[in-house]
């Protein structure tokens, strides 16, 4: 009789606890835990895989630079924290972000329904298209994926050029760790097409002359992703984009990276 | 977690017969290449023992990963050569595997007993024909174990090959894990499979062993 009653008084408390937590955690859009604790770090954690000129690559000394790497030293610098970045392959960011191993995923990512179910998007920052990109040897007119047929695409694993193209019957798709190593495919003429953003195409036409843009297709908008447990950072990146796009900050970072 | 494992399943068992077809490939190019290079390791021939020692430094002195990426990717952009990569990287694979191989062929010719060659040419076989009937089928009862050894090596580095856009099991996993953003099953199915493989493997050394092992 008194040890159930003991499980009673503990079963009791313990729902209770876990009410009050639950009932902190949602009490309010003022509460910012996860803001705070990156206070408290001073740090602020992004994941990127550094393929994707001109939103990250590599420089010369190895240091990862882009347009989401300029973005992101804005939102650290308006947290007042330093910036850390973390690399690995992309296909690896989602499972690695939620693995909490950083806060925001700042990789190009493109805003997609499946990608919705596991990760929360900030509001979009970039609206471009989606290129094929060919050998300069390619013969034949492309204005289309289904222009393929019968052909190899390269991809980048993970991506959602990815999942569009193997939805297409007919095409081959080779699914890359990286899209530089998907690039030098279709260069070495291992694939005949390579399917991406078309600002990274346009940048890697410009830096390979075996390279051209046969065809611009309309894309999902870009945005960063974050954990569904993080709303309050999700929604400060938001309010960084939406300031920076009203003084002019966005616009002269497009410029510099996009021109 | 294990309807996802279950839900993979199919897929990855496509993958790992991938994996075993690659194996299986390398590893007659292996062991072709490997015994020939042991055999001429152990010719007496001094020059071509140089060589020979020379390649299986190099090859064993650098990672298979390296070869495969210098392969695949550095030299058709450089050399201006295209080529399937997919025979490409198998190629590359065998004749690493070769270089360990060879050194197992050679332990096992060392291995036999001086007086066996002796014999044999004291019956009036020339070098070439002893070797051939006399020494390499004991040799090679010798080297089964690591030889067999060697097969399963080739089971698991198979998964170095999917990192080149070919889809092998370790690979599959990959995908899966992309797509599904729960990496834990899809690697775990993976991992299983890997070890059905080795494990099957072992178990046919142990019985192959036993089997060659009656006429001792």
């Amino acid at each position: 009789m008194k040890r159930s009653f003991c499980l009673l008084l503990v079963l009791v408390l313990l729902t209770a606890t876990l009410a009050a937590c639950g009932g902190a955690k949602t009490a309010g859009s003022g509460s910012t835990p996860t803001i705070d604790q990156i206070k408290k770090d001073g740090v602020l954690r992004i994941g990127t895989s550094p393929d994707y000129p001109p939103f990250e690559s590599l420089d010369e000394k190895n240091n990862v630079v882009g347009f989401d790497i300029d973005i992101m030293t804005e939102v650290a610098k308006k947290l007042g924290v330093k910036l850390e970045i973390v690399q690995m392959g992309f296909d690896n960011l989602i499972a690695a972000l939620n693995a909490k191993k950083f806060e925001v995923m700042a990789a190009g990512v493109s805003v997609d329904e499946d990608r919705k179910k596991a990760v929360d998007f900030t509001r979009p920052y970039m609206a471009g298209n989606y290129a094929i990109v060919v050998h300069k040897d390619f013969k034949g007119t492309v204005a289309k994926l289904e222009d393929l047929k019968g052909k190899t695409v390269a991809v980048q694993i993970g991506t959602v050029q990815a999942d569009d193209a193997k939805k297409i019957e007919g095409l081959t798709v080779k699914e890359y760790n990286l899209f530089t190593e998907a690039k030098s495919a279709v260069s070495a003429k291992q694939a005949d097409a390579l399917y991406l953003d078309g600002t990274v195409g346009d940048a890697f036409v410009k830096a390979d002359k075996n390279l051209k843009v046969v065809a611009e297709l309309p894309a999902q908008p870009t945005a960063y992703a974050l954990r569904k447990d993080t709303p309050d950072l999700t929604k400060y990146i938001s309010d960084v984009l939406d300031d920076m796009e009203k003084n002019g900050k966005l616009d002269q970072l497009v410029q510099k990276w996009f021109k | 977690m294990l309807t996802l494992l279950l839900d993979s399943m199919p897929l990855l068992l496509k993958g790992a017969l991938m994996t075993l077809k690659i194996a299986a490939m390398v590893a007659v190019i292996g062991i072709i290449l490997g015994t020939l290079i042991g055999l001429g390791r152990t010719s007496g021939m001094r020059w071509l023992s140089a060589i020979l020692r020379a390649f299986v430094e190099v090859i064993r002195g650098t990672p298979l990963y390296t070869q495969l990426l210098l392969v695949v990717f550095g030299v058709p952009l450089t050399l201006n050569v295209q080529y399937d990569e997919f025979t490409a990287a198998i190629i590359t694979m065998g004749v690493n595997s070769s270089a360990y191989v060879s050194e197992i062929i050679r332990a096992g010719i060392q291995s036999i007993d001086k007086g066996q060659m002796e014999a044999a040419r004291s019956l009036g076989m020339n070098h070439a024909k002893a070797m051939l009937y006399i020494i390499l089928p004991q040799a090679f009862k010798r080297v089964i174990p690591p030889l067999l050894n060697e097969v399963v090596t080739l089971i698991k580095d198979s998964s170095l090959i999917g990192a080149l856009a070919l889809v092998e099991l370790t690979r599959t996993a990959q995908l899966i894990a992309s797509k599904t953003y729960q990496p834990f099953p899809a690697y775990v199915g993976a991992a299983l499979l890997y070890l059905v493989m080795t494990l099957t493997l072992s178990q046919f050394s142990v019985w192959l062993e036993r089997r060659l092992g009656v006429s001792d």
